[in-house]
């Protein structure tokens, strides 16, 4: 062979060896998960990485953070900070970490913006409704405490971080936001971890950052409300943005024929009847868990003006199971 | 000396690459059960076992896991079947299964469901 010939081929073989020796040491991205029990649902955080071991350090120390903000936000612990301020209902303010006290005045927002159909002093009515035993509150009951679901009874305080209800047997319950803020809250530290895109997922609750390692966005399924919960109606696809989806079918029990589930009506006590479901999409998930809860407790005529007027993404599933995309929406979604 | 250095070249990557690509290169399947989010087993996916853990029977069979069995109400874990990546999780029984190692290919084609 002639030296030229012989350098030139050299050269090219090992440019091709250096080549496949990066693509191993490059080691595409791949998806790593992990599910754990927490807030009483099953959270799933799936994160992108091409290091398994910082994915796995990544996700520990979000799970960290989200097993302290339950601790702190918690409606069923006795030690929460939500349990102390419902304990001094009526009595006395409570001093909060920043996490408990910033969520609450965002929950006060969502109630201002929807008047009040999201409403964080629900916590009388859910007391009643027992969807663990499947018991019905009797109707005089839900009367008394009318008069109890008054957000504009819980007063912050800024100057020394607290929160105080005003009136005796008032119960602040953020379960309708808290796993939304959780989302964004993770999604945050995730980002800072050096992780480029994921999934924070809260039960239904989900944000979504970058997108799928092949480039493509993140599919997130709808369930269809009378189906098993793998059936899905239809898949968003998404990358940066939150969706969350209240449903008639997530807690519920049937009886005489009636379906009673979570998503009560603030003015009367009793669940909301307009929909099946209704999926928010927004780019905080704080936004989507509230103000899903929020258009499934209007009612359809009260929901429409309000979306409409909030340019919200919206996907809304009628009660008789037709259904509504929004106009900016239609992009992302597909049936199924 | 061309020959020479081509020969050293080769030699220098086919070491390089006999050291890290199964350093690089994933893992072999391993199954994560854990109860109350505590890791109480860890095992090899190849190696057949049945397992009873707080109220399920988790089956270890070919490379898949199920849950034969459960006691909680609504038996999804259960309806789940045999899964060769992802989790099974019992929210009832606080028990999650998690395939590891593997990379996860989504279920259904989502990446998870609101």
């Amino acid at each position: 062979m002639k030296p030229k010939l012989l350098t030139a081929s050299a050269v090219l073989f090992a440019i091709a060896l250096i080549i496949i020796l990066m693509f191993v040491l490059n080691a595409s991205p791949h998806i790593y998960k992990k599910s754990e029990i927490l807030m009483d649902t099953v959270i799933t955080l799936t994160v992108v990485s091409n290091s398994e071991k910082r994915a796995d350090e990544a996700i520990e120390s979000a799970f960290n953070n989200l097993r302290r903000l339950e601790r702190l936000l918690s409606f069923f612990d006795a030690g929460s900070e939500v349990s102390a301020i419902n304990k001094n209902a009526g009595t006395g303010a409570v001093k909060v970490s920043p996490e408990t006290f910033e969520l609450t005045k965002i929950a006060l927002e969502k109630a201002e913006l929807s008047c009040g159909a999201f409403n964080p002093a629900i916590g009388p009515a859910m007391v009643l409704w027992d969807f663990k035993n499947n018991k019905r509150p009797a109707d005089s009951e839900l009367k008394n405490i009318l008069p109890l679901l008054d957000y504009t009874r819980i007063v912050l305080n800024s100057n020394d971080s607290s929160v105080m209800l005003m009136d005796k047997g008032m119960v602040l319950d953020l379960g309708g936001i808290a796993k939304g803020y959780a989302a964004d809250r993770t999604v945050e530290l995730l980002k800072r971890a050096g992780m480029k895109a994921g999934i924070a997922a809260m039960a239904g609750d989900i944000r979504v950052w970058g997108t799928r390692p092949d480039g493509s966005p993140w599919r997130v399924g709808i369930r269809a409300p009378r189906g098993t919960s793998d059936d899905l109606i239809g898949v968003l696809s998404l990358e940066d943005l939150a969706v969350s989806t209240s449903g008639d079918y997530e807690r519920f029990f049937i009886e005489g024929g009636i379906r009673y589930h979570h998503l009560i009506e603030p003015t009367t006590g009793y669940p909301a009847g307009d929909f099946q479901s209704v999926t928010i999409v927004n780019p905080e998930g704080v936004v989507t868990d509230a103000l899903s809860t929020a258009v499934f407790v209007m009612g359809r005529e009260k929901a429409l003006r309000f979306i409409k007027k909030n340019k919200l993404m919206a996907y809304l599933i009628y009660a008789d199971g037709t259904t509504y995309t929004t106009e900016n929406l239609r992009a992302l979604f597909d049936n199924r | 000396m061309f020959d020479r250095m081509l020969l050293v070249l080769l030699l220098i990557i086919t070491g390089a690459s006999i050291v890290l690509v199964p350093f690089y290169l994933p893992r072999g399947g391993q199954i994560r059960i854990e109860v109350n989010n505590k890791l109480l087993y860890k095992l090899p996916l190849s190696d057949d076992k049945t397992i009873e853990i707080n109220g399920l029977t988790v089956e270890i069979q070919a490379g898949k896991v199920r849950v034969a069995d459960s006691d909680c109400p609504g038996k999804l874990c259960v309806k789940q079947g045999w899964i060769d990546s992802g989790a099974i999780i019992c929210l009832p029984n606080r028990v999650v299964i998690t395939i590891g190692g593997t990379p996860t290919a989504p279920k259904g084609g989502v990446d998870a469901t609101t």
